[in-house]
């Protein structure tokens, strides 16, 4: 063989290596595959009374009293009657949930359903209860365990999705009315509970009942429930209570930070507090320790020292008074004020609408992490920031259910607009004017609409930060 | 005798038998021998480039082949956080260990729902056997009210 085709052959084979690795690299990743519902509905004008449908028990069906007491005794109850030989296991009610009704085995599952009876008329009766107070000793005990019950909540609340799901199946909808209303004022209950992880299961039961409507709207003479959906407020699940211990949860568990700024602390009473604040990072604060640990720690607190000082001079306090404080009673000083700035800034914007506060919620995360940066590798670090919530994912998850039910909203709104032009699917939202449409939450502008013909695709886009379940899309067929 | 040429009989007798063989043409040429060395030298090469270049054609089906099958890439949403530096102070008694363990659990908890959803919760399982025996009858209740 000559040189020449010797090489030209040894080319070819590096170029056709090259180019299958190139191919691979530059394969384009799959699109996210976006949550995609078909929903086949009939048009539906707003009922006669407006406010005929409601998810809240009318006021005068409503009983003094305290729910969450109930609750518990409606937990209780169920648990009694989920045991013995025919005890529902969760992978079996976690099927039974998602399966369509057609494909469930009813005559089984309408018998297991039947066993809780007595549990879901004492939840009729919890649900209409006035008030829902957890009382948890919070003020004087600090932020408890988490109730050991939340997830006997969640089986509940998927008990009370398959009993609508069944009543629905049989065209009882005046029933399964009654069992979304029960199904969603007790999510809206356990969510409004004093702590983010009781609000975070509220926000899964809620997200499970508003589901069950998909199955609702698409019965054939389904009443119209925009006004329904409508009552209900922006956000489903109030956060409030638990925003507020949250915030203020360090403040529980150390109260001798409430006066800190204005009782001056010895060193001995500061170490005092880092060791208690120590447990909560999971410091083992039996651990001997040695001379190293000693010497590292006093290298670190002179060189936090100066920057302490120097910030807090810089925030107004005299450098004079700053200098005859104890050194380690500056440093405490400056850390929860550090912690201080960072969690209203981290907490300030989860009141605003998600779409607004986006960048906020990031740039809270973004001033912990930095916060993390500073203090890595030192074991001074500041205790209280570790305390802070994720904000942003929470913000993230109350707003996508706040836009499952916006979603549905404007699916009753096409279906009224249907009602009202002749069984025609309106060519874009904005041609719907005899209710408002609402706005994608996340987007902060209106959904994604596309009308072809007798049917349309409602779509929420997957948000930036989000995956496929964070998207909806509906595929709706008029009849 | 010897003759002429200083050869003894035998070596005449040679001679004269050394004479009858006639010089046969050379099969190779000088240039043709150093070519010959040259092809077998340079043969040697060739199969090293071969061997190279068929190796790649292998790797090349094989990547082929085994390409994997591209993957959905899903974002989650963005939890800035990293594990919490420790604090060290000296070793001092105080109270409410407990408190402090307790506040610990509920973080750690709260950060593990978030990342890994709600089977991080405690959950009770059903139990196969009635709870607490069977329930008490109106008999049982009036029998027991009569004991006391």
């Amino acid at each position: 063989m000559t040189r020449n085709v010797r090489g030209l052959w040894a080319l070819t084979v590096i170029a056709l290596a090259l180019s299958a690795g190139l191919a691979r690299a530059a394969d384009p990743p799959q699109r996210k595959k976006i949550t995609t519902r078909s929903l086949q509905v009939s048009a539906a004008r707003e009922p006669r009374f407006a406010l005929q449908y409601r998810f809240e028990p009318s006021y005068l069906d409503q009983e003094a009293g305290n729910a969450a007491f109930l609750y518990q005794i409606v937990v209780a109850q169920m648990m009694q009657t989920n045991s013995g030989n025919e005890a529902l296991d969760g992978d079996t009610l976690n099927q039974w949930y998602r399966d369509p009704v057609e494909d469930l085995p009813l005559e089984k599952v309408r018998g297991a359903i039947t066993r809780f009876e007595h549990t879901f008329r004492l939840l009729q009766t919890a649900v209409r209860r006035q008030e829902c107070t957890w009382e948890y000793p919070i003020r004087k005990e600090g932020v408890p365990y988490v109730s050991p019950l939340l997830n006997e909540y969640r089986m509940l609340t998927r008990l009370v999705a398959i009993k609508a799901k069944l009543e629905m199946h049989d065209g009882e909808m005046a029933a399964a009315l009654k069992t979304l209303q029960a199904g969603m004022s007790l999510a809206r209950d356990v969510g409004a509970g004093p702590n983010y992880v009781q609000h975070l299961v509220g926000l899964a039961m809620a997200a499970q009942t508003v589901r069950q409507l998909e199955g609702w709207i698409q019965k054939p003479d389904a009443p119209n429930l925009y006004w329904a959906l409508s009552t209900l407020p922006d956000r489903l699940v109030d956060i409030r209570p638990a925003l507020q211990t949250e915030s203020e949860a360090v403040l529980a568990e150390l109260p001798e930070l409430r006066t800190l700024e204005q009782t001056v602390l010895s060193n001995e009473q500061v170490m005092d507090l880092w060791k208690r604040a120590a447990t909560w990072v999971g410091y083992d604060t039996d651990r001997p320790r040695t001379a190293l640990d000693v010497t590292g720690d006093i290298t670190l607190m002179m060189s936090q020292y100066p920057r302490a000082k120097a910030s807090l001079v810089e925030h107004g306090y005299a450098r004079q008074t700053v200098e005859t404080w104890p050194v380690l009673y500056a440093i405490v000083v400056d850390q929860y004020q550090q912690f201080r700035a960072i969690r209203d800034l981290v907490f300030k914007w989860t009141y605003m609408p998600f779409a607004q506060a986006r960048d906020g919620l990031m740039q809270g995360e973004r001033a912990v992490s930095g916060i993390w940066k500073y203090s890595h590798g030192s074991e001074l670090a500041n205790p209280f920031v570790d305390t802070l919530p994720a904000a942003y994912r929470i913000a993230f998850l109350d707003t996508r259910l706040a836009r499952d039910v916006a979603m549905l909203r404007t699916v009753e709104a096409i279906r009224m607009y249907a009602a009202d032009h002749n069984g025609k699917l309106p060519a874009s939202l904005a041609d719907i004017t005899a209710v408002p449409v609402p706005q994608d939450p996340f987007q902060g502008r209106a959904f994604r609409y596309e009308a072809r013909g007798k049917s349309a695709v409602l779509e929420s886009p997957i948000p930036p930060d989000g995956g496929p379940r964070d998207g909806l899309r509906y595929e709706i067929t008029l009849r | 005798m010897p003759n002429e040429n200083g050869l003894n009989p035998l070596e005449q007798e040679l001679e004269a038998a050394l004479g009858t063989l006639a010089p046969a043409q050379a099969g190779l040429s000088r240039d043709q021998i150093m070519f010959a060395a040259g092809q077998a030298s340079m043969r040697r090469r060739n199969r090293a480039w071969q061997g190279v270049s068929s190796a790649l054609v292998v790797l090349l089906l094989v990547s082929v082949s085994l390409r994997p099958d591209p993957t959905v890439i899903e974002v989650g949403p963005e939890v800035a956080r990293i594990d919490a530096p420790r604090v060290a102070p000296p070793s001092v008694t105080s109270g409410d260990d407990d408190r402090g363990q307790a506040f610990r659990q509920y973080v750690r908890t709260r950060r593990a729902v978030l990342e890994r959803g709600f089977d991080v919760l405690p959950a009770s399982k059903p139990t196969r056997t009635p709870v607490g025996g069977p329930p008490l009858t109106r008999e049982d209740l009036s029998d027991l009210l009569s004991s006391t």
